[in-house]
């Protein structure tokens, strides 16, 4: 029987309604809670009734070696009223109290609702807003991504779970702040009345947000595995890692340093320094080795692994033999068995973008009369999101000298049909813009494809 | 309407500072306030302690020795004057109800 246990305790930092009443919770269980870091310990002890506190002294701090002689005073105040320190860390306080009807530690509203102000700015806020600004700026970054690159975005797995994790991380920040102030907003009148206001968190937002969390990271890390791209889901996890390398040297040189008694300040600045030294020489070290692995060969890049090569021009060229819906063979007669087969792209819970391209080697006499094969299938898998990528097709050109005119369907077996177009001259090239049930296909051709050549494509990749 | 800082007392800031118009450590005022008024009033530990922060801090305090945890206060020149304030305020207060009831008492 184990005498002790570790939970992570989702409560906001300004709950201390909600942390009383589930460590009383815990202590009718027989459990008594003793440490709060990394995660709140528990202690068996024997079920009772007690009455918890948990409040706040604005003046400590997490890098303090020992409790400052006002943090012993204020615990010692607390002491003679019959209310025992069960833990504390940095501001946060916990006492009990085995007299269920002694006098409070706050016995005024507004003290209270001031005490707990002051240490959000001095604990909670800086970091908060700090994560806030962080996750809008990437936010922006990948909605401007996003809006540039539809296609690209949406189709990738990592772009779409990054997204997914900052938005998660956005609303968990900006549900506690304003969380935070509405209650401090709803609190001051009630202490203007003399009243106290109980706190009310977002304890089931933030299990969500962690179950939605560790679903999109596991998500992320299955595509990567099934689509056998090794290398990203190796950096992927290697990044990982990092991360957690760096939180966790983080938390050991604060317990270092405040073991050796180190001063707040000093240890304030080991504690931020080392961590950010070691992280940002770690991360250019990682990134040398990355790119001299890659430009030497020795780290091969998704598709890449194994490929064979051949030599032209002074330049080593892959040579794909990738598997394509449609080839040369099944529209001419062209001898095509040299040709190099590339396919390409990605795959996501909202879509697939791949492009296919079959052509002659660098190395193949007259090669600029050959006939080659270019074409794009986006594969809509959510059908609220087919128009935004026909548009977002559409708009491709829309900017350049070439625009795509509506073109008859039929021959293709398509719903709607386009045929790229000089804007200028009205001139029409081979590259049609075909729309299937569920599939958008964009394809150029080196000759005009005639009504049997047609038919196939449609048949082959609408 | 933000009320101004001790433009007016609680009655636990009142009977805080009251306590210390003879030297006394934080600890004793917490027995005595109760005692004081029959139990009518009481203040809490982290209330006592964030009070005597803020008197000091607004001079309306001093310490005078530590002993230990125990810290003893007195009350300053101003605290006097801020407890004063507080008085006539509510001796205002009773007269204006006295003057009011009195009159109805008297018909």
């Amino acid at each position: 029987m184990r005498d002790t246990i570790r939970r992570l305790e989702l409560y906001s930092f300004y709950d201390h309604t909600g942390l009383e009443r589930h460590l009383e919770s815990m202590a009718a269980k027989g459990w008594m809670v003793e440490k709060t870091e990394p995660l709140w310990r528990y202690r068996r002890c024997e079920p009772r009734q007690v009455q918890f506190t948990v409040t706040f002294y604005p003046r400590a701090s997490m890098f303090d070696p020992e409790p400052t002689e006002g943090e012993l005073d204020f615990q010692a105040f607390c002491r003679e009223t019959g209310w025992k320190l069960a833990c504390s860390s940095a501001q946060l306080q916990v006492f009990y109290n085995e007299d269920l009807n002694a006098v409070p530690i706050d016995t005024d509203p507004m003290t209270e609702v001031e005490t707990l102000h002051r240490t959000a700015k001095r604990a909670y806020f800086p970091s908060l807003f700090v994560l806030l600004a962080v996750c809008l700026l990437q936010f922006y970054m990948l909605i401007s991504d996003l809006i540039t690159r539809p296609l690209y975005r949406l189709s990738s797995s990592l772009w779409t779970c990054s997204t997914a994790l900052y938005i998660l991380v956005t609303v968990l920040v900006m549900a506690e702040l304003v969380g935070y102030f509405s209650w401090r907003r709803r609190a001051l009148k009630a202490a203007r009345r003399g009243e106290f206001l109980a706190t009310k968190g977002h304890r089931r937002l933030q299990i969500v947000v962690l179950v939605l969390a560790c679903a999109a990271v596991l998500f992320l890390l299955v595509s990567l595995a099934l689509e056998a791209n090794s290398v990203i889901l190796a950096s992927f996890v290697l990044m990982a890692l990092c991360m957690a390398g760096v939180a966790a040297l983080t938390w050991g040189i604060r317990a270092l340093f405040r073991r050796l008694k180190a001063p707040r300040n000093l240890n304030r600045v080991l504690t931020f320094g080392i961590p950010f030294l070691v992280g940002t020489f770690g991360t250019c070290f990682l990134i040398f080795l990355f790119v001299s692995g890659v430009s030497n060969g020795q780290i091969p890049l998704g598709k890449d692994a194994g490929t064979e090569t051949y030599q032209f021009g002074g330049i080593s060229w892959k040579l794909y033999h990738d598997e394509l819906p449609l080839v040369l063979k099944d529209l001419t007669d062209a001898d095509t068995e040299d040709y190099i087969r590339e396919r390409d792209g990605d795959e996501s819970v909202f879509l697939g973008d791949f492009e296919y391209e079959q052509y002659p080697r660098w190395d193949a006499p007259d090669r600029s009369e050959l006939p080659r094969l270019e074409y794009e299938i986006v594969s809509v898998k959510l059908p609220f999101f087919y128009d935004f990528c026909v548009n977002a097709k559409l708009r491709e050109y829309k900017a350049g000298d070439w625009e795509w005119v509506p073109a008859d369907p039929a021959p293709w077996g398509a719903d709607r049909a386009w045929v790229l177009t000089d804007a200028q001259t009205g001139e029409r090239w081979d590259q049609y813009l075909l729309c299937g049930e569920d599939r958008i296909v964009d394809i150029a051709l080196t000759w005009t494809p005639d009504e049997g050549q047609r038919r196939t494509v449609g048949e082959k990749l609408l | 309407m933000p009320r101004v800082k001790f433009q007016t007392l609680t009655e636990q800031m009142f009977y805080a500072l009251l306590c210390l118009r003879t030297e006394r450590c934080g600890m004793d005022i917490l027995d005595l306030v109760p005692a004081m008024t029959g139990d009518q009033v009481s203040i809490g530990s982290g209330t006592l302690y964030t009070l005597l922060e803020q008197f000091l801090d607004a001079g309306m305090i001093r310490k005078t020795k530590v002993e230990g945890r125990r810290r003893s206060y007195i009350l300053t020149d101003a605290g006097r004057e801020t407890l004063k304030r507080e008085y006539d305020r509510i001796r205002r207060q009773a007269e204006d109800y006295r003057r009011i009831f009195g009159e109805e008492e008297s018909k």
